[in-house]
């Protein structure tokens, strides 16, 4: 029961998920309508905009019930890593293992924005002294106390060093109430000087030899802690196949990617794409099952492409979008305002990059946590966004700062600057916080603008 | 003589020095707007004016900046996408309970000796190095022996002094400064020259404080050097220890070692009050606050400033919270 492609409301899913239903949908054990997740205070679904196919129902649903997983998890005896910060490195080693299963308590930044602000989690975070001039990461900090978004890990890992100020600040306040942690130190990656032997990383910034040297180390404190805690050791061939795995996620989201952001007319609206992206990092506790919710968004994407399908019309600009937003409303908007997204960087863009597979396991890792663009300089990260903006046919930039993030106030102006003299292609930035409805008008006319920009430059070409 | 500035505790000015270049530890006069780093929202006040005075200077030839901080890491940005200011990242590690960690901070030196050599200093022979870290520690010891001597105030600026030029003022003090005032410890990140009014705002309202516990103050001077060394001792490693393995830091994961430090410093000198001085969106001060509070045994006065004025209601709240602890 194929539709043409369309964005529908929450009650209209409703509807929707019935005539499935009736046509006999196939559905995961984690399947079900989407408005029962209103019911468990989701309430910033009922503001939000889907998109009607059904890869995106699995999609929605998946993300949804993470919670759920995490504690049948526990419940079966699997142990618990609540990996913190490094975005896409722990989560590999973890899953090598069978019973082991990592999360990243950082996604809690999320939750002020779906359940609109009624999960009580930035009051405690408020409460503990992290008020709103920090990241709303510090969302993790009162999910951690309330106790109510997950199971308390059996292990935390954080990753310090060449961080944001504000994870490290939020994390050893975690730590100060007692929660213990195992820290484990990212470097600031540099390009090599005279005397250093050079690595290329995946994709495209180069380090030292001895700075992944001092990563893999560093990753095998990690890796003795999560085996000392399995019982079970990681040997470079579980490592290696867990790997293996991690490149296939990675290699259906590039796909996805490149044919959603380089298509004539948008196959796959933003926000079903940012959720995509976003199960790359851990799977959302489930390596297997992210690998089947994401080939099914990639068929409904060859299928619509195929068949000529997509929303928004073939005029809809091309925006390449820096950092995530704390309110998933704003990536409805973008499409509201005339927008489309064709090229991202949410902080995570190493986690798209294969795992190198011809060096060893520990030592792909480590080039793996040191290619992540957080880690460098703003000059790096800037570079890897202009050729990104080129591979996907990008018109305009909107970097999107993150309220109170240390590195928000420093680089997006020099994002904002490498990209307008490399391109030459208007930028605008906004900030967005975890509920942005009173902000709307504003960043609906600072969007409008830029869009209307590049459509204006377009009728002078 | 090249000057080489920076700000961060972490930096050894005998590495400068022994490579004949000028070490300059500044601390620059305000939160100022003037220079590659604009107004822009978000962006910590001290690296603001220290990052635009460093570039202000016209004696500055390079700066050292390090990773304890993000600001002042992505502050390179700045230099090298607007300024020809020749600049280097010393990579500091938050973690400190490994061997690595020590390792990886010796080899950061050393390679600071090369940028060194870049900017035209000489590699020291290993006893010239030894030479100068014992002027250093003589120098330093003779700066801690000011303390109680001098009123608080003056005590921090000859500290802020000494890291910036090397010399040590002859005070002519002989008489141990006496204060009267009600005991209290500065702490926080580092401070402007402008914040240094606070201080004499807690000494006008009845204040005194013992403790400067501040990233410009006594908290943040290295360890003494260990002179009973062989001559194939690497001072390198001396450094190391005495730095890295010594200063204790707020950035550090786990930063307990600032703790113990705090704990046995406020019980040795009996203060009755903390006042800790953090810089807008200075996130790792921000964050213990409120476990400061929960952890002391003697109340907190919180003091947030912008860098462009020190706000008339800190003075109000600075004069209140002297009274309450008469």
């Amino acid at each position: 029961m194929n539709l043409d492609p369309a964005q529908i409301t929450l009650v209209e899913w409703g509807r929707r998920f019935g005539e499935l239903k009736q046509s006999g949908l196939p559905e995961p054990s984690y399947g079900g309508p989407l408005e029962r997740h209103l019911l468990d205070g989701d309430f910033r679904l009922a503001k939000l905009k889907f998109d009607n196919s059904q890869a995106a129902l699995n999609l929605w649903n998946f993300l949804l019930t993470e919670e759920d997983r995490l504690y049948a998890d526990r419940l079966v005896g699997r142990k618990i890593i609540g990996t913190m910060k490094d975005l896409g490195t722990i989560p590999v080693m973890a899953y090598s293992l069978p019973d082991v299963t990592a999360f990243y308590p950082d996604g809690t930044w999320w939750a002020p924005c779906v359940m609109e602000l009624s999960s009580g989690v930035l009051a405690v975070a408020d409460s503990l002294g992290l008020d709103e001039s920090f990241c709303p990461v510090r969302a993790m900090l009162g999910a951690f106390v309330s106790k109510a978004h997950f199971p308390n890990p059996d292990l935390l890992v954080c990753s310090v060093g060449a961080t944001c100020d504000d994870f490290s600040a939020i994390a050893q306040r975690l730590n100060g109430i007692g929660y213990p942690i195992l820290w484990w130190e990212i470097l600031h990656r540099r390009k090599p000087e005279s005397g250093d032997v050079p690595v290329q990383l995946p994709g495209g910034f180069q380090c030292t030899a001895d700075q992944v040297l001092f990563v893999e180390n560093e990753l095998l404190r990690v890796k003795k802690a999560i085996e000392s805690l399995a019982g079970v050791a990681i040997t470079n061939d579980k490592l290696t196949d867990g790997i293996r795995a991690a490149n296939e996620v990675r290699a259906i989201l590039r796909e996805l990617r490149r044919m959603v952001f380089t298509a004539d007319v948008c196959p796959l609206p933003a926000l079903e794409m940012l959720v995509a992206e976003m199960l790359v990092i851990h799977f959302c506790s489930d390596r297997k099952e992210s690998v089947i919710v994401l080939s099914g968004l990639l068929a409904e994407v060859r299928r619509r492409i195929l068949l000529g399908r997509g929303l928004f019309g073939s005029d809809a600009v091309r925006v390449f979008w820096v950092n995530p937003v704390a309110d998933l409303r704003v990536m409805n908007l973008l499409e509201e305002c005339g927008g489309r997204i064709c090229g991202t960087d949410y902080l995570f863009c190493h986690a798209f990059d294969a795992i190198p597979e011809d060096v060893e396991p520990m030592k792909a890792l480590a080039m793996m946590a040191l290619a992540d663009p957080m880690v460098g300089s703003a000059g790096d990260r800037s570079q890897r966004i202009c050729n990104d903006i080129k591979y996907f046919g990008a018109e305009a930039v909107v970097i999107s700062r993150i309220p109170g993030a240390s590195h928000c106030a420093t680089e997006g102006p020099i994002i904002a600057d490498t990209v307008r003299e490399q391109l030459g292609l208007p930028v605008v930035e906004i900030e967005v916080p975890p509920l942005a409805d009173a902000m709307l008008p504003a960043l609906n006319t600072r969007l409008t603008a830029l869009i209307e920009t590049v459509k204006a430059g377009r009728i002078q070409v | 003589m090249g000057l080489i500035a920076y700000s961060c505790p972490y930096v050894p000015a005998e590495i400068i020095a022994a490579y004949g270049l000028t070490p300059s530890r500044i601390l620059p006069s305000s939160g100022s707007f003037s220079g590659p780093v604009g107004v822009t929202a978000g962006v910590c006040p001290y690296m603001r004016g220290f990052i635009n005075s460093a570039c202000a200077s016209s004696e500055v030839d390079a700066i050292i900046l390090t990773t304890v901080c993000d600001q002042m890491r992505r502050a390179k940005d700045y230099l090298d996408q607007r300024t020809d200011i020749p600049s280097f990242m010393l990579n500091v590690p938050s973690t400190w309970q490994t061997a690595e960690a020590l390792r990886l901070y010796v080899s950061e030196i050393r390679r600071l000796g090369h940028f060194l050599e870049r900017m035209g200093g000489q590699p020291p022979e290993v006893d010239a190095m030894w030479r100068i870290m014992e002027s250093y520690d003589r120098k330093r010891g003779k700066l801690r022996s000011l303390k109680g001597v001098l009123p608080a105030i003056e005590y921090s600026l000859a500290i802020a002094k000494f890291n910036k030029s090397g010399r040590i003022a002859d005070t002519g003090v002989n008489v141990p400064f006496t204060g009267k005032g009600i005991p209290l410890a500065l702490i926080g990140g580092p401070m402007t020259m402008m914040d240094f009014q606070l201080v004499e705002m807690v000494r006008e309202y009845g204040g005194d404080i013992v403790l400067d516990g501040t990233e410009s103050g006594e908290r943040t001077m290295p360890a003494r050097f260990n002179f009973r060394h062989s001559i194939h001792d690497d001072p390198i490693e001396e450094l190391a220890e005495c730095y890295f393995g010594y200063i204790p830091g707020v950035f550090r994961r786990p930063n307990s070692e600032l703790y113990r430090w705090l704990m046995r410093e406020l019980d040795s000198l009996k203060i009755l009050g903390v006042i800790l001085i953090r810089h807008t969106w200075c996130d790792k001060w921000h964050a213990e606050v409120c476990r400061l509070k929960e952890w002391l045994k003697v109340p907190l006065l919180d003091i947030e400033i912008d860098g462009e004025s020190l706000i008339v209601r800190n003075s109000c709240r600075i004069q209140a919270f002297i009274e309450a602890l008469s």
